[in-house]
């Protein structure tokens, strides 16, 4: 099996994790929507009983639906961004958006560890690189954060630049320590490879440097 | 839409989606159960503790505790309480695993409330 293949697999495999997360999330949406059809059902049947309509639930009830809809299209918003991140193999990509829309796509895990996530980054910070790949590595690591970092942790991702590098710091509070066990992971370190980056721990925090190519800001 | 023959199921929901927990809830208030619900593996524990229910639905995924590792720990202090397992995963795999875990049925969402309530009333039937 050769670097390519590796970084193929993994790429597949992240779309997989990411349809499991969204086609759960979706169903959950589905299944308020239903409920709350249903309800609204019931209210009309209750009010053929009595001639009176509770105006009050019927508007909670609509506006959680509508609520229900904003939330599913959010939700699909963002994988259709991540699902055209391999319509060109080499692009431009928005950083910032970029880390924002991985944490979004991902909150279902965060949220069943209680872990947190904040972005300080420049606004219009692009790298020239490969989306899938990158989105790979981003997704990777934040699993691997999820999944390892004590529950209820909050995890600072800094974006550092410097004429030749673009370095991703994530770096937890106090109560959340970087196992050296964990970081790097095989898939990270294929995944940084495949991106001519390196991944590292160092004083508790994981540092991804990038080539910065034709960094634009 | 009331059905006194359901009056006296005392069931737990539990589920951390909010919104969807809560509409069940208000639903089968409408149809005289009486239902109280919890949004954590560890809630369900401790509401199981506090006031054992005829029935507890539980959703397979929450934050804490999955669902499947909580009905391992209530069966080994409730071996009698019945439970339905509500899960939104597109296999039957989770559900078929709880019913390994002694679940007496498991449903998928989004829920056909008929067939939820039958499938109540047929376990709390069956003693």
């Amino acid at each position: 099996m050769n670097e390519q293949h590796d970084v193929h697999a993994l790429c597949l495999d992240v779309f997989a994790g990411i349809s499991a997360i969204v086609s759960h999330d979706i169903k959950n949406v589905l299944a308020i929507v239903n409920e709350s059809a249903g309800l609204l059902d019931d209210l009309a049947c209750m009010a053929g009983e009595d001639g009176g309509v509770p105006t009050d639930r019927v508007q909670a009830t609509t506006a959680s639906i509508a609520a229900q809809v904003t939330r599913a299209n959010i939700i699909m918003k963002h994988l259709n961004r991540f699902a055209h991140s391999g319509d060109v193999p080499v692009a431009s990509i928005n950083i910032q958006e970029t880390l924002a829309r991985m944490i979004a796509l991902t909150t279902r895990k965060a949220a069943a560890r209680k872990v947190s996530l904040r972005i300080e980054c420049d606004e219009a910070l692009q790298l020239h690189t490969q989306p899938r790949v990158f989105d790979a590595l981003i997704y990777n690591l934040l699993i691997t954060i999820y999944e390892t970092f004590p529950a209820g942790g909050v995890v600072l991702i800094e974006v550092e630049t410097t004429t030749e590098q673009i370095i991703l710091v994530f770096n937890p509070d106090d109560s959340a320590p970087v196992s050296l066990e964990t970081f790097p992971g095989q898939g990270h370190i294929t995944l940084a490879t495949a991106l001519h980056g390196t991944l590292k721990t160092a004083e508790n925090k994981i540092r991804v440097s990038l080539p910065a190519g034709r960094q634009v800001s | 839409m009331t059905d006194n023959q359901s009056k006296q199921i005392k069931l737990l929901i539990a589920d951390d989606e909010l919104e969807f927990a809560s509409t069940l809830v208000t639903r089968l208030e409408l149809r005289n159960f009486q239902v109280t619900m919890v949004n954590t593996g560890q809630d369900t524990l401790l509401a199981v503790e506090r006031d054992l229910p005829d029935l507890l639905l539980l959703d397979l995924k929450m934050p804490d505790l999955d669902g499947l590792e909580v009905l391992a720990q209530l069966r080994e202090k409730h071996p009698d309480l019945k439970v339905i397992i509500l899960t939104g995963h597109g296999s039957f795999e989770a559900g078929r695993e709880g019913m390994e875990l002694g679940a007496c049925d498991y449903i998928m969402k989004p829920v056909d409330l008929n067939r939820l309530i039958e499938a109540v009333k047929l376990v709390c039937s069956d003693g």
